[in-house]
């Protein structure tokens, strides 16, 4: 069971063995992860369903699942993962810097380095959800 | 006169060629299907390009050379300030203007004859604006087809379809006062540098177009944190996102010559990174070699995600291909 950081291509990290390493190759993944202040923070496919980690708690994404995000600040966000409206989980995540090393030219989306959002748009709208599913399950 | 999309049409018309090549290059997307002949030339260029990626300034001659209409910011020919001091004519130049170009629509040694003949011209625009211009998206203007006649008479009635469509577009207001890599590279030396703003003016020879240059980027290192958000980058930016725009078409075209999403995603993945490099060409070299560290480290690809990385992203090709006619930055403060 093999997790991509979310912002280092070359880090992975084994759910299994809970390891991290650097792999120059682009082994085939089952998900994304980011540590949190230290916690495990994922997004994985496993057994063809989608799971949220977060710490030691794992959380089957379910079609009522929802996240919300509020602006804490320019710098801050707050994640919280809701089913049918019970919240399972709540944690703030650092915004990047958008003014940092970035052209006018860039070929990226706003999810792109902004882990709640990315997870967020994979949980919320359920077409990404089926499309990341089947993506990671071809992948591997 | 509508334009199919059909591939088999394009085999000539593209660039005003009778498309001696038409075996090596799709003009539904403007590039060769197998190696360029010069490709050991111009190695900084993909072997597969057309008209070195510039199918919009440039033209290929005999389809061996691209003659470009602009050499780094200085103006050639007849209707530039030196070209036109050589002409005998007043070159209109404001100061408001940094680096600018005057088109005149007729050519300068006969625009005085032709001056005073209303009708004439009345009749010669008339014949003009029946041409299929609108059919063509901005930012690729300067494919406009011209059929027939020899190449240095197409170039010198492309140069004049240019200009009529410019004024009287921008006269009716439906499109904006700057466009992308317009561009006609003429034997008679007309000028339609890359990245332009255009402005319709009057001058002693009737309706012109003052075109300036959009600068590339002329500052220093140091003065890359003023620049961003300023005038320069945002120009730049306004073209990039008319070219990242025009894409569209492009999946438009391919679509309708019945070629599938991933197909799709994959061509116009690749084009959008060209045009990635292409203007982050133009980014000063040490603020350049931060973006690709970046890029290297969040990516593992100096140039952005790969098309792997966004599949495993959970990117459908409908997504990567939508993402690719997308200039994007909305969060970036562009």
């Amino acid at each position: 069971m093999l997790l991509r950081n979310f912002d280092f291509a070359a880090k992975y990290f084994d759910y299994k063995s809970k390891t991290e390493f650097v792999e120059g190759s682009s082994p085939k993944i089952n998900g994304w992860y980011k540590f949190i202040d230290g916690l495990l923070s994922a997004l994985l496919v496993m057994d063809n369903s989608l799971y949220f980690l977060y710490g030691e708690d794992k959380f089957l994404i379910s079609n009522s699942c929802e996240v919300l995000l509020i602006e804490k600040s320019r710098m801050e966000n707050e994640f919280i993962l809701f089913d049918s409206n019970i919240e399972l989980v709540r944690f703030l995540y650092v915004l990047p810097d958008p003014k940092l090393n970035v052209s006018p030219f860039e070929y990226i989306d706003g999810d792109d380095s902004k882990w709640g959002d990315f997870i967020a748009k994979i949980i919320n709208d359920k077409e990404r959800q089926r499309n990341f599913i089947m993506n990671l399950m071809e992948s591997c | 006169m509508a334009r199919s999309c059909q591939a088999a049409e394009y085999h000539y018309g593209f660039q005003g060629h009778a498309c001696p090549e038409r075996s090596r290059r799709d003009a539904r997307i403007g590039r060769f299907l197998s190696v360029d002949p010069l490709a050991g030339k111009y190695p900084f260029y993909s072997p597969y390009a057309f008209s070195e990626n510039r199918v919009v300034d440039g033209v290929e001659l005999e389809g061996l050379e691209v003659w470009l209409t602009n050499d780094g910011g200085t103006a050639y020919g007849p209707y530039s300030p030196e070209g036109a001091e050589q002409a005998g004519v007043e070159p209109f130049l404001p100061d408001r203007w940094i680096d600018e170009v005057v088109i005149t629509e007729q050519n300068p040694i006969s625009a005085a004859r032709r001056a005073g003949e209303e009708k004439a011209i009345s009749q010669y625009y008339t014949q003009l604006n029946s041409l299929t211009l609108r059919d063509y998206p901005v930012g690729m203007l300067g494919s406009v087809i011209q059929e027939g006649g020899d190449a240095g008479e197409a170039e010198y009635w492309r140069t004049h379809q240019l200009v009529a469509f410019l004024r009287d577009e921008w006269l009716n207001g439906p499109i904006q006062g700057r466009l992308a890599g317009i561009g006609s590279p003429s034997s008679r030396g007309s000028l339609m540098p890359l990245n332009v703003e255009f402005e319709v003016i009057s001058t002693l020879y009737g309706g012109s177009i003052l075109v300036r240059q959009i600068p590339r980027l002329v500052v220093s290192s140091a003065e890359v944190g003023a620049v961003v958000g300023g005038r320069a980058v945002l120009a730049l930016r306004e073209a990039y996102k008319l070219e990242v725009n025009s894409l569209s078409s492009v999946a438009f075209k391919l679509r309708a010559a019945g070629s599938s999403s991933e197909e799709i995603a994959r061509t116009l993945h690749g084009l959008r990174r060209e045009l990635g490099v292409k203007y982050k060409s133009l980014t000063p070299d040490d603020v350049l070699q931060k973006i690709y560290q970046r890029n290297l480290q969040k990516y593992g690809d100096k140039l952005g995600p790969s098309i792997d990385f966004l599949r495993q992203q959970g990117k459908s090709w409908d997504d990567i291909i939508e993402s690719a006619t997308r200039p994007g930055g909305k969060d970036l403060g562009f």
